[in-house]
């Protein structure tokens, strides 16, 4: 796998699986454009990186009247791009008697509707190459279903939705996209509504994986395969890596 | 199916009952013994159906169920006068045809909001416990576009593909009050919809290639709904059902 | 919100009929109060009373009076 060459634009550095994804993109020899709300978490990632292709860029991608604007900025500052990774996003538990409009639209708007309006202003004329590779993380909840996990669910699965959709559309320019099924990762056990959920429901669900918690490295291997021209042929695909969760 | 389900004394909601599957849906549960109660927002077309239907008793209310805010009192109205429910088949649902390079936040979000957010707040509602009688079933309609990978219907994809995902986790949830859930997968079928969609493709319509079984009617998914109501089905919760002449298999 | 509204609202979001618990009633022997009831709880705290409530609290508590009082 070798990415050396690409450039890489990657939206959600600061999470842990965000950053090792920067990391091990770094590693094969590629370009990396960070991007995430805050500039604190990927000014330090930067900071500690003594590596000359890595650059960040901070805006609030959560607000869709800022993506287009910022998107030209990157194009123009960096150059066209061959790769993008969508992984922000927002998860969240709330029972149906409970789930309004307002948490569905917030689940929505993190997970789906920032990752398209981005995928619409990026492939603009000029501003991502022909051949080049779109990967979002998404989850095993997109299509198996948890108590709680309404909003959560549906919006992932919207987004597995929306990228065989644009894999379609942009098959003509021979970009990919595809998505991650991705389990239980360990960053994910740090999260407080991870830990409250589980204490409830006594890690019945996370038994389920029976191969065992996932790596973050090895969510960012699979994401590499994606970008990598190894997998030109792959599109509209929801690739699933989840300990052997979802069988 | 006559021989098969009755929904004698039962009350199912019916939203989308204007036209096309919604309509055919309201005109066999009649034929079936039910009691309707049809939404929609076009009083015409509403009375229309009510026309067609078998039996007394029925009732409609025009509602725009993309006004989530007060669907919680509409819901409440309607128990109180009509009692409570045994069965909801959402139908409505708007289309949308818009490449990437042309679809703006606005029309996802507004396709996301009719087609996956009523749905959601109609199900928060009628679930209540004073709304519902036990053995509720609930029926979302769905789309081969959630599935397959569509030119230009991202919004409305990603919208049904989010109706069949919550429906598998509220079938989790609500389990315990004895409530099923499930969705039908219809592929192109044979409505007025369908109709001006071929029109504005100059009568080209490359998916039905893949439905070797043609066409389809809206009583082909109209049973299939019927079925996942009755409780001949009460084994069966959280499936997405295809209704599709073959597409999604072949 | 008075104590008799806090109830009230514990009520409707639990399902539970109206009138038949109060401060004293131990959560144990509530039917309606399952593992769901309890993360629905967590949400309600949160966007009711602001107030951050975790699987540790829950496990401490043992009847609606100390709901109310973690409510404020």
């Amino acid at each position: 796998m070798d990415l050396s060459n690409k450039r890489i634009l990657v939206v959600g550095a600061s999470s842990e699986t965000g950053e090792t994804i920067v990391k091990q993109i770094l590693s094969l020899g590629a370009n990396v454009i960070m991007v995430d709300c805050f500039e604190d978490k990927v000014k330090d990632i930067f900071n500690k990186s003594s590596n000359p292709q890595l650059s960040y860029h901070t805006f609030d991608f959560y607000n869709n009247a800022e993506i287009e604007v910022n998107i030209k900025h990157l194009n123009m500052t960096f150059g066209a791009f061959d790769g993008f990774v969508y992984c922000a996003g927002k998860g969240g538990v709330r029972p149906l008697q409970l789930t309004k409009n307002a948490f569905i639209h917030d689940m929505m708007n993190a997970n789906l509707y920032s990752f398209v309006e981005i995928i619409r202003c990026v492939t603009k004329k000029g501003f991502f190459n022909n051949g080049g590779s779109m990967v979002a993380i998404s989850s095993v909840s997109s299509i198996k279903g948890l108590k709680s996990k309404i909003s959560y669910s549906a919006s992932k699965a919207a987004l597995d939705a929306s990228i065989r959709g644009m894999a379609a559309e942009l098959s003509e320019k021979k970009i990919r996209v595809n998505s991650i099924l991705k389990g239980w990762v360990t960053s994910d056990m740090k999260l407080d509504f991870i830990q409250d959920n589980m204490e409830l429901n006594k890690n019945e669900d996370f038994e389920k994986q029976i191969l065992g918690v996932i790596e973050p490295i090895e969510i960012a291997n699979t994401v590499c395969f994606l970008l990598s021209d190894a997998t030109k042929t792959i599109t509209g695909a929801s690739i699933i890596h989840d300990g052997g969760y979802s069988i | 199916m006559q021989h098969l389900v009755s929904f004698s004394d039962k009350l199912i909601m019916v939203t989308g009952a204007s036209a096309g599957i919604g309509q055919e849906t309201a005109i066999l549960l009649s034929n079936l013994g039910a009691k309707l109660v049809l939404i929609a927002t076009n009083e015409e077309r509403l009375q229309n159906t009510m026309n067609m239907l078998v039996g007394n008793g029925h009732k409609y209310f025009c509602y725009d169920l993309a006004d989530l805010e007060n669907i919680e009192n509409k819901v409440n109205e309607i128990v109180s006068i009509c009692g409570k429910f045994d069965g909801f088949v959402n139908c409505v649902g708007i289309r949308s045809r818009r490449p990437l390079s042309l679809l703006s936040i606005k029309e996802i979000r507004n396709v996301m909001d009719v087609n996956f957010g009523s749905f959601i707040e109609m199900t928060r509602c009628i679930t209540k416990k004073a709304n519902f009688n036990e053995g509720l079933s609930i029926v979302g309609v769905s789309s081969i576009a959630s599935h397959a990978g569509g030119v230009s219907v991202t919004a409305y994809a990603a919208s049904k593909a989010a109706v069949e995902a919550a429906v598998r986790c509220l079938s989790k949830e609500l389990a315990n009050k004895k409530i099923r859930l499930n969705t039908v997968v219809p592929s192109q079928i044979n409505t007025p919809e369908y109709a001006n969609l071929l029109q504005m493709s100059g009568g080209v319509d490359n998916v039905l290639g893949r439905q070797y079984l043609g066409l389809g009617d809206p009583s082909d998914v109209a049973n299939a709904i019927a079925f996942l109501l009755c409780p001949a089905s009460k084994f069966i919760t959280g499936i997405s059902l295809p209704v599709d002449g073959g597409y999604l298999s072949s | 919100m008075t104590n008799q509204e806090k109830i009230a609202l514990i009520e409707e979001t639990l399902e539970i009929e109206g009138g038949t618990i109060n401060e004293n009633t131990v959560l144990s022997e509530i039917a309606e109060y399952d593992s769901m009831a309890k993360l629905t709880l967590i949400v309600l705290c949160d966007e009711e009373f602001s107030k951050k409530l975790t699987g540790e609290h829950i496990r401490g508590f043992n009847t609606v009076k100390d709901i109310l009082d973690f409510m404020g």
